[in-house]
């Protein structure tokens, strides 16, 4: 990490929510990626993370300059007085009457009588105005339904607002969110207030990331699920309408981007790529046995049950294929107990390996299949990787893989669908001489397409233009206490 | 004492005058028992020693000075004792409960032997067997704050009953003492035989407690006393101010108006003191219908209040709440009317109280005035203990201290003759400051208390 900064060098502050440099994962090695290879930035790293103290996943670049980190789950230590509370409940009551009738919120107001450093946990409920916001609105949207189910929903939703609208970020010429939600308000307040320039870089799509683990849940029911939805749609439409470049990994997340607000002018699609070189190896197939390898952490978004029941159909046609489950087993350690008990039930221990954290090359050089079995990416690094290597990629449909995979159906499934990903895979190993074509094939799209050069110049032209635009695209909004 | 409450209301509702009667009775025994048999057994003491020619204003003021002394050094510490115990008996840790008691129990003993100790050393009274009057005073003065202590464990688990038996059979010890002792050893007996009475109650009432609960980690229970003390600072206080705020005129009476027993540095002002003596005893008929019938009732109202709270819409935690402070204020007028016939029957009766109890040490006038600060007080403390229940206790805080501060400035300014009035109005005042403070912070305060527990619980 550095420790002075040249002041004459770009500064910007990575606004990231439980990401990097805490977990690792696609985001997370992105932002790694984007600023080891630009080093004539200097980076700070404003993180929103759900607990204290977490264990630094990556080595820092030498161009970090700082790490500040904003834990949702604790009180803050030092809370700032706020003269202008009453006009800030009233602005928050004011924002919620735009939302309700269906008009996006602008938050400059809110931002505009909340300082930084003023938490407003405790006033929201103690003062009279907020108690009568929480109130009346109850009356207005669930007056039927147990008061303080909804209180707690109100109060869960809100503190996490307070929390990050409370916190100071790190000075910056420019504040990049590497998502909507609470990294995107957190930016937004900080574009807002310092009047620096906001990038928001989307590789998912957060809104509809938060809406998928909602319905799923089954703590969260109800209206309550509305609500949350509802929250996270309008956090999402407010980071649209106020960032000042989108970036979009691709196209059709652009278009959702667009429907949510993000006006065209200022959304751009920059798709992820890879160091082709780094990829570009000589294969060394084993000699025995059809090699099927699975490129990511043992966690349920990523469905491993599935790849182990495509595992269970394959080895029914292909006795000789070998499966690997390649990526860390510690994240979730209940997920990875269920796993091993699925393998041993299923009687294919021998031909199924978790091999934890490993070097993916020495992988990629034998295998024959790769696959991902997710319910839910965007633009999986995994896919460009496995082609830049030359190894054919079955997966299932979901964000941007059937554009990566040409739409090709044979080698796209439903989620969940293990019969249909263990008939592309099937298919790959009963048609040698396509699979030497695809390689081919895949490859030049990868050079062509995704070659991380180009990524990393896109967003060094990006910073640039910001940079440059200085402190005009917002005046820093006037702050309650002045 | 909600529980007692509950089980006297189920006697009446068997109906009849029988049980009605039955009701009254057994509520007196539980809220006024220990009071009353420390009354009539102190009168009877009295009677005694004035047959034996001893000086019953010596052995009075030493009586006096003990039970008020120990309520303004530890009353503060009650509170926070009685919500440590309370703590843990919610949370059914009965032998840490136990537990605390034996550390409180070691600091009190110790403590009060240190400032009881000097205090009765100091006495240089003409009378026969002068150490044995100073040892008297001294475990008198230990014996009444243990038995505060333990009385407050054995009250939170409704032993009321057995309370009453031990404080029966402690006082007619006391009692059979003084008349076995005072013919030969003068007051000095009659003052030992009352002690050792005091004594006997304090020991029976430690078995009793630790025979129920094999105290636990007592060095814990000191423990808690710290943690406690910094966490309800308010409590702490209130008790402090409470207990000042009913002793507080009385003190200044002494020293200003009141007259020194020779030897000693009691000082008592009796046109005053002997008025309080009985006036107190007025309250009873009160306390009695709002630890049955008040009480009871605002415990149903405030534990439906709280249950909807958790599962009802907002539109119905709204109408429960207006509900339960409606409740209030209809209880506080009844208890009102209720106490309003003993005491205005008593004030209409004063002279013949006056002449009956002083020997023309007090008057009518001084008598009446002191029953409507009592009466007066018996909202105060009624409204407290409201105030406890729906945790409204930086208004409990501030009621205690309306009612200290204008006590003890009316009273000031009376000692000192800045102002005109009978002994009694400054506790009138204090009262009255309270009560409708009190009154008012409940019915104010009451209407945001389903904030006010949502904040709380939120930890905000």
């Amino acid at each position: 990490m550095r420790n002075s900064v040249d002041s004459k060098r770009l500064s910007v502050c990575i606004v990231l929510e439980g990401s990097y440099p805490f977990i690792t994962g696609g985001v997370s090695a992105w932002v790694h990626d984007l600023i080891l290879n630009l080093p004539n930035i200097d980076f700070s790293l404003f993180t929103i993370s759900p607990e204290v103290d977490q264990e630094l996943r990556y080595e820092l670049p030498e161009n970090v300059t700082e790490v500040r980190d904003v834990v949702l789950s604790s009180s803050p230590d030092h809370i700032r007085r706020n003269p202008s509370k009453k006009k800030l409940l009233r602005s928050i009551e004011a924002l919620h009457t735009r939302m309700l009738s269906g008009s996006i919120g602008d938050i400059d107001d809110v931002v505009s009588f909340h300082p930084e450093g003023y938490f407003m946990h405790s006033d929201s409920v103690r003062s009279k105005e907020g108690w009568r916001l929480i109130t009346d609105t109850n009356v207005k949207r669930n007056p039927l339904y147990p008061f303080t189910d909804y209180y707690w929903a109100w109060k869960s939703a809100h503190d996490l607002l307070f929390s990050v609208l409370g916190s100071t970020p790190p000075d910056a010429d420019i504040y990049h969110a590497v998502s909507t939600g609470f990294a995107g308000i957190a930016a937004l307040a900080a574009k807002l207030r310092h009047g620096k320039p906001l990038l928001l870089t989307e590789h998912g799509l957060y809104h509809k990331e938060r809406e998928m683990e909602i319905r799923k849940s089954k703590l969260i029911k109800g209206y309550q699920r509305d609500m949350w939805i509802s929250m996270y749609n309008m956090l999402s439409k407010i980071c649209y309408r106020n960032a000042d470049v989108i970036t979009a990994l691709f196209e059709e997340n652009r278009r959702k981007q667009h429907e949510l607000g993000a006006s065209a002018d200022k959304t751009v699609v920059v798709p992820n790529g890879i160091d082709v070189e780094r990829f570009t190896m000589e294969r060394k197939p084993r000699e025995s046995g059809f090699h099927i390898g699975l490129v990511g952490r043992v966690v349920p978004i990523k469905d491993i049950k599935t790849f182990i029941a495509t595992a269970k159909i394959v080895l029914d046609e292909i006795p000789e294929a070998e499966f690997h489950c390649i990526g860390p087993t510690d994240e979730d350690f209940a997920y990875f107990e269920d796993c091993k008990l699925l393998v041993q039930s299923m009687k294919i221990e021998d031909r199924f390996h978790f091999t934890g954290r490993q070097n993916v090359l020495e992988y990629y050089a034998f295998l024959d299949v790769v696959m991902l079995t997710s319910v839910r990416e965007a633009q999986p690094l995994v896919i460009l990787e496995a082609y830049c290597a030359g190894v054919p990629f079955v997966a299932t449909r979901v964000g941007n893989i059937p554009e990566l995979l040409d739409y090709d159906d044979r080698f796209l499934a439903p989620s969940k669908d293990a019969a249909k990903l263990a008939d592309g895979v099937i298919y790959l190993h009963d048609h040698p001489k396509e699979v030497d074509e695809m390689r081919i094939r895949n490859r030049r799209k990868v050079l062509n397409l995704y070659n991380k050069e180009e990524l990393h110049q896109k967003f060094r032209d990006i910073y640039q233009d910001l940079g440059n635009l200085g402190g005009t695209p917002a005046d820093p909004v006037h702050t309650g206490e002045h | 004492m909600a529980g007692i409450g509950f089980e006297l209301r189920k006697v009446i509702g068997a109906g009849g005058l029988g049980s009605f009667l039955r009701a009254a009775f057994s509520g007196i025994m539980i809220v006024a028992g220990p009071w009353l048999f420390s009354i009539i057994g102190i009168t009877i003491i009295q009677r005694s020693i004035s047959q034996v020619g001893g000086s019953t204003i010596l052995f009075t003021a030493t009586v006096i000075y003990c039970y008020g002394w120990s309520l303004v050094i530890y009353g503060g510490l009650h509170f926070i004792y009685t919500r440590i115990v309370a703590d843990f008996l919610f949370l059914k840790k009965e032998t840490k409960a136990a537990g605390a008691l034996v550390s409180f129990l070691f600091l009190i003993l110790v403590s009060s032997a240190a400032i009881s100790i000097p205090a009765f050393l100091s006495f240089e009274v003409q009378v026969d067997h002068q150490w044995l009057l100073k040892l008297s005073g001294i475990l008198l003065f230990i014996a009444v704050n243990s038995v505060w202590l333990i009385m407050i464990f054995i009250s939170l688990l409704r032993w009321y009953i057995r309370i009453l038996l031990i404080y029966a059979v402690g006082i007619a010890l006391a009692v059979f003492l003084v008349w076995l002792l005072s013919p030969t050893l003068g007051i000095a007996g009659a003052l030992f035989g009352f002690s050792l009475g005091h004594v006997s109650i304090a020991v029976l009432l430690a078995i009793l407690a630790f025979y129920a609960h094999k105290p636990e980690d007592a060095v814990g229970g000191l423990r808690s006393l710290c943690l406690y003390a910094v966490r309800f600072w308010r409590l702490l206080l209130t008790g402090y101010l409470y207990y000042w705020a009913i002793w507080v005129d009385k003190i200044i009476f002494w020293f200003t108006r009141g007259a020194q027993i020779d030897g000693t540095f009691f000082r008592l002002f009796a046109e005053y003191d002997v008025a309080v003596y009985v006036a107190n005893l007025s309250m009873i008929p009160g306390l009695i219908y709002y630890i049955i019938v008040s009480e009871t009732s605002f415990y149903l109202q405030l534990r439906k209040f709280l249950l909807l709270l958790s599962s009802g819409t907002f539109a119905n935690i709204q109408r429960r709440k207006h509900a339960l402070l409606k409740g209030v204020n209809a209880n506080i007028g009844r208890q009102g009317m209720f106490q309003s016939i003993f005491s205005l029957g008593l004030i209409i009766i004063a002279p013949v109280i006056s002449a009956a109890i002083g020997n023309g040490e007090t008057t009518s006038l001084v008598v009446r005035t002191v029953l409507i600060g009592v009466f007066i007080h018996f909202f105060a403390l009624t409204l407290m203990n409201y105030q406890f229940y729906l945790e409204f206790f930086t208004h409990a805080l501030i009621s205690s201290l309306l009612f200290f501060v204008g006590n003890a400035a009316f009273t000031l300014l009376m000692a000192y003759d800045v102002v005109i009035f009978l002994p009694g109005a400054g506790y009138v005042l204090g009262g009255l400051a309270a009560a409708v403070y009190g009154y008012v912070a409940i019915l104010r305060s009451g209407r945001h208390i389903d904030r006010k527990i949502l904040a709380k619980a939120s930890g905000v």
